[in-house]
């Protein structure tokens, strides 16, 4: 069986997985968003997924390390590593200590920052092409690029509040703080891109389904805007 | 980079305990989890980078690690990590000395 889903925050993507499990379906590859599950007997793989020391693929070592643990690795993905344990070798959990969840925690916010920040250079290439053709086209990637910032600042955001959070707990200090954007704003700037790239470069007038496009877009990012600073203040 | 040798995490200083004799992976775990019967349980995440930063502090280090036979990789401590063990054994003891102030004089709890 293979399904589709996209995933920005790896405990979710975890849950989902051991939920599979439990339902008799044991998750062996992924591809660009496709899960391919195979059948095996309800609960019996337990998921975790790491965040790895290297792009693409693991280090002799740590294939060790996990293999004599009884740990399989199912698929590395960038720095993604997902891995499986036997349910019935007992539970399964990756960090068992607030120190080392933070440290876990914090790779993953400075990869999100990186992507964030390549994103970022790649918009403004964007834009200064935009002004230099005066067409379109680029404007419309740059919307594009920009929905994918937003989505990027979302999970350094969120990572952000996990980390917080487990440092709350370490000290019983409350962190002041927990930020989010609104996911509208990223999905208005997705179809603003949309509209801007199927007009054409050429069309001095916009197709009338474009226009809807656009005001829903315009809306949106309204709505983005307004729950992102609603919830900055509360 | 600078780090500070004390305090040790719990499970920083187990593991240190665990391989004052030749020891491997999974060895740790369950030896860290007889030791203290099951209050520090050390995650394959959590042993596996405390294993890799105590190697780069130079406080354990790669017992015996045949390749060929695929045998498993063995750790055992170092003359710095027992320095290193020594110092904070140390100051917990003079921690647990000076708590016993806090005993019966219940002056002053509010």
């Amino acid at each position: 069986m293979v399904l589709f889903k996209l995933f920005f925050d790896k405990d979710k993507e975890t849950v989902w997985l051991n939920e599979m499990a439990d339902k008799g379906w044991a998750m062996t590859r992924f591809f660009m968003g496709f899960y391919t599950f195979e059948a095996c007997e309800k609960g019996q793989y337990r998921y975790q997924i790491d965040f790895g020391d290297r792009f693409c693929g693991v280090t002799d070592d740590y294939r060790d390390f996990m293999t004599e643990a009884g740990i399989g690795i199912v698929q590395t993905w960038g720095y993604w590593v997902v891995l499986r344990k036997p349910a019935s070798e007992g539970e399964f959990q990756l960090y068992t200590d607030v120190d080392s969840q933070i440290g876990h925690y914090t790779k993953i916010k400075r990869m999100f920052k990186i992507v964030c920040v390549f994103e970022l250079i790649c918009l403004f290439v964007e834009i200064i092409a935009g002004i230099k053709t005066g067409k379109s086209a680029p404007f419309g990637f740059a919307c594009l690029l920009l929905a994918l910032v937003i989505v990027f600042l979302r999970a350094v955001l969120h990572t952000g509040n996990i980390i917080a959070d487990l440092k709350e707990r370490k000290t019983g200090i409350p962190e002041p703080g927990r930020k989010q954007v609104s996911v509208w704003l990223a999905i208005g700037m997705l179809l603003n891109s949309i509209a801007l790239l199927t007009r054409g470069s050429e069309a001095a007038f916009a197709h009338p389904l474009t226009r809807v496009v656009q005001i829903l877009a315009l809306i949106l990012m309204i709505c983005g805007i307004y729950e992102t600073v609603r919830d900055q203040r509360a | 980079m600078p780090y500070q040798d004390t305090p040790l995490t719990e499970a920083f200083y187990y593991i240190l305990l665990a391989v004052r004799r030749p020891n491997h992976g999974y060895g740790i775990t369950q030896e860290v989890d007889t030791l203290t019967h099951g209050r520090v349980v050390l995650g394959a995440g959590t042993l596996y980078g405390a294993l890799q930063t105590l190697e780069k502090r130079g406080w354990i280090c790669v017992y015996s690690a045949d390749e060929a036979s695929r045998k498993k990789k063995e750790y055992v401590i170092t003359r710095a990590g027992r320095e290193a063990f020594r110092k904070e054994h140390e100051r917990l003891a003079e921690m647990l000395r000076d708590g016993q102030m806090m005993g019966a004089d219940e002056y002053g709890t509010v």
